[in-house]
């Protein structure tokens, strides 16, 4: 009997502990409205016509997207020079072979150290960093306010997948040439990681829900500010 | 009119174009949908948006309703959808963010009352299976009939007051081991 009344008494204080808020109605209905005039597309030639210069406002998707293929180059290319400086010592031929008389040599970027210590490897790092991050700030920021609309979101998941490869490539990077595990770099290119693995992970059926929860996360995390800063660092000085 | 009716004028209107409709169909049940999104997010901001989702799905497919029970019922069928979803998916991403990184940034937004209690309280509710946490928080803490219950789960009234008691049961080993009734304390977790 005690324990009733105990549970009972513990049942009234979780009601008051867990008590929700008022209901923010009108914050909600905005965007219920939002959404719901979102689909309610009345196709006559004239909403047609006007709809057009809509998608066409939107070409972030397409920038992020080409500068994504872009950047595969660059990251592969700089995974595939000669290593030095950070990333251990050039490998030297063994056995070089003799070009055929008259014609030149072919020339191979080497890693050389720059004047300010830092080595073409340290240098093509920061430079796909930082064209990764303009990509990313582009394609997160398009994600903050886009729709759930198919058209505009049917291949953003693949995209997303890309940018997902080209930042796990410059994690490897960064952790064979021993960077720092806590560096606001590495830890931003985890946030990203993240980011881009809820995004990768969308489904039409749960779009709009899914969006909501991966917005909240780069809300808390402030990524496409840290993003876009790190974007606009990394042109003037080393990450 | 009663509420079912006024309900089903307001539906009516909504299928045949009326936008004023769906807001005032929306003021007849947000407050509930809320609550119960609130209760079993623990999160206002997340139900927030679940609300809105249940709410934008529910007028999606609104000529799906058949009549054949009350609108709030198939309401809650759909938000109840929309939560298990939701919590679903926090799950599988909390369990990700463990792996991959610090998550201090996550829960440390202060609330009033006891953070020892409401910590506690959060715990047990965490352990209840999802179906049982459901049928607790909407008899036991807003209220809702075990006929509301049975219908926003789509099982008979029966099965609503099992998954009730069972949720009970688990609650009381839980936050009142003290009492003798055994069972895995919250305390011992730390």
């Amino acid at each position: 009997m005690n324990r009733e009344r105990e549970f009972e008494q513990l049942v009234g204080r979780m009601r008051d502990e867990t008590a929700p808020p008022a209901t923010p109605r009108e914050r909600m209905w905005e965007k219920i409205a939002a959404a719901r005039a979102e689909e309610r597309p009345v196709e006559t030639p004239q909403t047609a016509v006007a709809s057009r210069p809509v998608r066409e406002a939107r070409p972030w998707w397409r920038l992020a997207a080409a500068a994504v293929a872009i950047l595969v180059l660059g990251v592969a290319a700089g995974r595939m020079l000669p290593r030095e400086g950070a990333f251990g010592p050039a490998p030297v031929a063994e056995n070089p072979v003799e070009e055929p008389a008259g014609q030149p040599a072919p020339q191979i970027a080497q890693a050389a150290p720059a004047p300010n210590g830092r080595t073409d490897d340290d240098l093509l790092y920061q430079a796909a960093a930082v064209r990764l991050f303009g990509q990313a700030d582009a394609l997160l920021t398009g994600f903050k306010t886009a729709s759930c609309d198919p058209t505009e979101m049917e291949p953003v998941p693949g995209w997303a997948n890309d940018m997902l490869t080209q930042t796990r490539l410059l994690l490897g990077a960064g952790r064979a040439a021993g960077a720092e595990q806590d560096s606001p770099l590495r830890q931003l290119l985890l946030d990203l990681e993240l980011t881009l693995v809820q995004i990768s992970g969308l489904t039409a059926e749960d779009c709009r829900q899914e969006t909501e929860w991966i917005r909240a996360g780069m809300e808390k995390r402030s990524t496409v500010e840290r993003v876009r800063l790190m974007a606009v660092a990394g042109t003037t000085r080393p990450l | 009119m009663s509420d079912a009716q006024q309900d089903r004028e307001w539906i009516r209107r909504i299928l045949a174009g009326d936008v004023q409709a769906e807001r005032s169909l929306y003021d007849a049940h947000v407050d509930r949908i809320f609550r119960l999104a609130c209760r079993m997010t623990g999160d206002p901001a997340l139900a927030e948006d679940l609300t809105q989702d249940t709410f934008v799905r529910a007028f999606g497919k609104l000529g799906e309703y058949r009549g054949d029970g009350p609108f709030a019922g198939w309401l809650h069928r759909v938000a109840t959808s929309v939560i298990f979803s939701a919590l679903r998916k926090r799950k599988r991403i909390v369990e990700f963010e463990q792996a991959t990184e610090d998550l201090s940034v996550y829960g440390t937004e202060s609330k009033p009352g006891d953070p020892h209690l409401r910590d506690r309280i959060e715990k047990a509710l965490d352990r209840l299976e999802t179906n049982h946490r459901l049928a607790f928080v909407m008899h036991d803490l807003e209220g809702y009939t075990h006929q509301e219950i049975a219908q926003a789960m789509d099982t008979p009234v029966g099965t609503a007051k099992a998954r009730l008691s069972r949720a009970r049961t688990k609650l009381k080993s839980l936050l009142l081991p003290d009492l003798g009734e055994g069972g895995p304390s919250l305390e011992m977790d730390g």
